[in-house]
């Protein structure tokens, strides 16, 4: 029960996020509220509290299937250009230190400004991986770490990476980063290790455990924009379909016919 | 000149690899006082006492951990049994002083055999050699003050060099 | 049948072991620097997220490519029945395999994770250009190892048309192989074209040959065989001929590219405003390593001279490098055109060219990848019989009318 308390209690961090650096901030008194407050709500209506809060995740022991199809919707009519709450999120939610290297530091998702050459009109979103259901990156890799999941994230495996970085040449995104230097102290949710390619994992621990959303989705919604909605794009019924199927979504690339799994709307 | 190296030359490296092989066991019986490991936290129950007998985890854990590696990456089988998570978040307790060893230190759970037994693995280039508690601390090991960005970047850089 | 002896070189001059030494040196000095580069990481190469193959890609593609066209010669003997060129047969494949394990040494060696080769040997994914390529390269260091046993073992002469047959064929393969790895990529404007493949047969014709004559040259100047005028006219022509249908195939490609719009930026890139890769297209690929070496070798009395034939051929090599970079490097420092019609701008470098010079890391490891293939000729040609005793003009025509 103890461990099932560490891993499902998501807020034990929290964000801090005065300056523009990422900021690793445990808040001790919080922390323990939050646990204690976790550990009595569990003690009196176990395991009823548990199961409530990991309605939506699959059992544990059981593989994933293609009966889910997980997607994003991103919004950039509501998206800010001065703000980069994802991007912050998802660096402190994986680890992703700044070393101060621009052309090597990894970014798992990062704000793109557009600006229309003829209109001079300005749009501001977030890009990441695609999660493209024909991803070029998995046709190239030549070992099979690149891979689908069955639920449509695109993942590496980076037990069979051989750093041989084909999937970055192939990628239309340029979604991906190669760790160019070894780390320590990885997170034990987001393992990460040099000589290895890495890229949005929409944040597959999160959709594993039943959180039912991405960090930076997350950020984005506590920030009030919420430009980023995170969904099940094979259940008509979410909330993801629902607005796809209102507003519409494009993809980027559509040209190269990938069927990406982030959809952008507004564009 | 040649005929005589020609001759020689299988004594010769007879010799060295005897030499290499003394030296060999000698620190090997050197580095035989095991180091003092703090105990895990809990045992995971009476009977085995760890997830496997623990006659069997000494030799086969790593067909476990390996074996539900695949699992987890690829088909997002999340059990905790045989994850690496839940070795590390029992096995890798704080000792007296409340540090926590990482794996290049001896006192480190699974380096103190690997140590001792010459065994060569990479897990912990990528994944966390402590409990995630003991990672947040070591981030950032002031918790509530904020460090300056560059202070982190040093300190992380002395523990990435640190690691070869 | 046979006249031509061969023989192993005597490998007691000095000056062998010092080149023997130089090389060694030169290959343990790259293996070390790779060393360097997997403890350090790469972000000690000048290599990034946006220029994600840099310099030892160049050398070793070059390599590679250079390595099926150095077959060639062979082939127009085995193959296609010109037993003019049967005595150079045998250095022919040799060179090739060498090239070929000093390219597959340095790709290996800038793996991010050189010591997971063995997963590359053993998964496989089939869509993948990379795993055909796997495939490819070690099928020819074993084919064009068959082919070289037929050649130089009697009892096996009479294979040696299927043997060097199937090596021809595999080389044509493998050579699509390595151009279909850009040609493949279907996210870039500077690459994902079908031309690619046959433009680097055509390449690695042109390269293959240049790095044969220059080794064919030093070996017999500095082992005191003679060489006549009568082969060295041969290969040549050849090189001309080859070096030319490189430049018809680097017209066509732009052409085509400069007939869609959508192309326009990254022709104009290459073409007119990159920098170092325009100065390299024009300076270096075209004037340097296409229409200096055809001068050389088709204008009188250029074309009668040896070392004009020798320098025509560093030349055609410092131009593929050339072109091989700008194809390489190039193609990544143009920014990918994600949204049409749009200016982009972000902190990954969007929109923007990417900025890359190599590092000393990676020019070492190069270095180090073409010591060890010239290492694996300099020791096979003391070892086995691979080089004619002659190939003066009276020693081949007796060759051609024999044979004949």
């Amino acid at each position: 029960m103890r461990y099932k308390l560490e891993i499902d209690t998501n807020i034990d961090h929290v964000l801090n996020d005065s300056s523009d650096d990422v900021v690793y901030e445990v808040d001790l008194e919080r922390r323990n509220f939050l646990r204690n407050a976790a550990l009595v709500g569990g003690l009196t209506i176990a395991p009823g509290v548990m199961l409530y809060q990991t309605a939506h995740a699959k059992p544990d022991d059981e593989p994933v299937t293609d009966k889910h199809r997980w997607g994003m919707l991103i919004d950039t009519n509501v998206c800010q250009e001065d703000c980069d709450a994802c991007v912050t999120a998802c660096n402190e939610e994986h680890g992703l230190w700044d070393l101060g290297r621009p052309k090597t530091d990894a970014q798992w998702i990062r704000k793109l400004n557009i600006k229309d050459k003829l209109t001079g009109h300005v749009t501001s979103l977030p890009m990441m991986c695609q999660h493209c259901e024909h991803p070029p990156c998995v046709d190239v890799c030549p070992t099979r770490a690149s891979f689908k999941r069955a639920d449509g994230i695109v993942l590496v495996n980076p037990h069979t990476c051989i750093g041989c970085r084909y999937c970055m040449m192939a990628c239309p995104y340029k979604a991906r980063s190669f760790i160019h230097e070894p780390l320590v102290d990885q997170l034990p949710h987001a393992p990460r290790g040099k000589g290895c390619v890495e890229s949005c994992t929409l944040c597959v621990h999160k959709v594993d455990r039943g959180d039912n959303n991405t960090a930076c989705a997350e950020a984005c919604a506590k920030d009030g924009h919420q430009a980023l909605l995170f969904g099940d794009l094979n259940d008509p019924n979410s909330e993801i379909s629902k607005q796809l199927e209102k507003h519409g979504g494009v993809q980027i690339r559509a040209d190269l016919n990938l069927n990406t799994g982030v959809r952008y709307s507004g564009l | 000149m040649r005929k005589i190296i020609k001759k020689y030359l299988v004594y010769v490296l007879l010799v060295i690899t005897l030499i290499f092989c003394a030296i060999g066991i000698t620190i090997a019986y050197a580095h035989n006082d095991h180091p003092e490991i703090p105990p895990p936290k809990e045992n995971y129950n009476d009977e085995t006492l760890c997830v496997e007998p623990v006659e069997v985890m000494r030799k086969e854990h790593f067909t476990f951990v390996l074996d539900h590696r695949d699992k987890t990456v690829i088909d997002g089988i999340r059990t905790k049994k045989h994850s690496l998570i839940e070795c590390i978040e029992c096995h890798i307790t704080a000792n007296a002083k409340g540090e926590y060893a990482r794996y290049s230190e001896e006192t480190h759970f699974c380096a103190s055999c690997h140590q001792f037994a010459a065994v060569n693995i990479d897990c912990f280039q990528c994944h966390a050699d402590r409990p995630e508690e003991a990672i947040r601390k070591a981030i950032n090991p002031n918790q509530t003050v904020d460090q300056s960005s560059e202070q982190k970047i040093q300190h992380y850089l002395q523990f990435s060099n640190a690691e070869h | 049948m046979e006249t031509t002896r061969f023989s192993s070189i005597e490998a007691k001059s000095i000056q062998y072991w010092i080149l023997l030494s130089a090389l060694g040196l030169a290959a343990l000095i790259g293996y070390l620097s790779a060393h360097h580069m997997d403890v350090e990481g790469h972000h000690i190469t000048g290599m990034s997220n946006q220029i994600i193959w840099g310099f030892p890609h160049v050398i070793a593609i070059f390599l590679i490519v250079a390595a099926s066209g150095a077959l060639n010669v062979a082939s127009i003997s085995s193959v296609f029945g010109k037993y003019d060129y049967k005595p150079l047969a045998r250095l022919s494949a040799l060179l090739a395999i060498a090239l070929l394990v000093g390219g597959l040494v340095i790709l290996v060696l800038d793996l991010g994770r050189p010591d997971r080769l063995i997963v590359a040997m053993t998964i496989y994914n089939f869509k993948s250009i990379f795993a055909w390529n796997i495939f490819l390269y070690t099928g020819f260091i074993i084919i064009t190892g068959i082919y070289l046993w037929m050649m130089m073992e009697r009892k096996m002469n009479k294979f040696t048309k299927p043997a060097g047959f199937l090596a021809f064929i595999w080389r044509l393969i493998l050579t699509t192989g390595t151009g279909s790895i850009f040609g493949f990529l279907v996210a870039r404007q500077a690459y994902d074209a079908a031309i690619m493949a046959p433009m680097f047969i055509i390449m690695s014709f042109a390269f293959g040959l240049a790095v044969f004559i220059l080794v064919l040259q030093a070996s017999y100047a500095w082992t005191h065989r003679s060489l006549g005028d009568a082969m060295l006219d041969k290969l040549r022509k050849l090189l001309g001929i080859f070096v030319s249908a490189i430049l018809y195939f680097v017209i066509a490609k732009h052409l085509t590219n400069l007939y869609a719009t959508e192309h326009h930026g990254i022709e104009a890139f290459i073409l007119l405003n990159g920098g170092i890769y325009t100065f390299l297209f024009w300076g270096v690929q075209i004037v340097v390593g296409s229409l200096i070496p055809l001068a050389l070798v088709f204008i009188k009395p250029m074309s009668q001279c040896r070392n004009c034939l020798s320098i025509a051929s560093v030349l055609v090599i410092i131009g593929g490098l050339a072109q091989l970079y700008v194809i390489i490097v190039g193609g990544q420092a143009y920014p990918l055109d994600m949204f049409p019609g749009y200016e982009v701008s972000s902190s990954f470098f969007d929109g923007v060219v990417a900025e890359y010079s190599p590092s000393i890391w990676e020019i070492l490891l190069g270095i180090g990848g073409i010591s060890i293939a010239l290492l694996i000729v300099t020791v096979s040609v003391a070892v086995l019989d691979f080089l004619p005793e002659s190939l003066s003009d009276k020693a081949l025509k007796l060759d051609t009318a024999k044979a004949s």
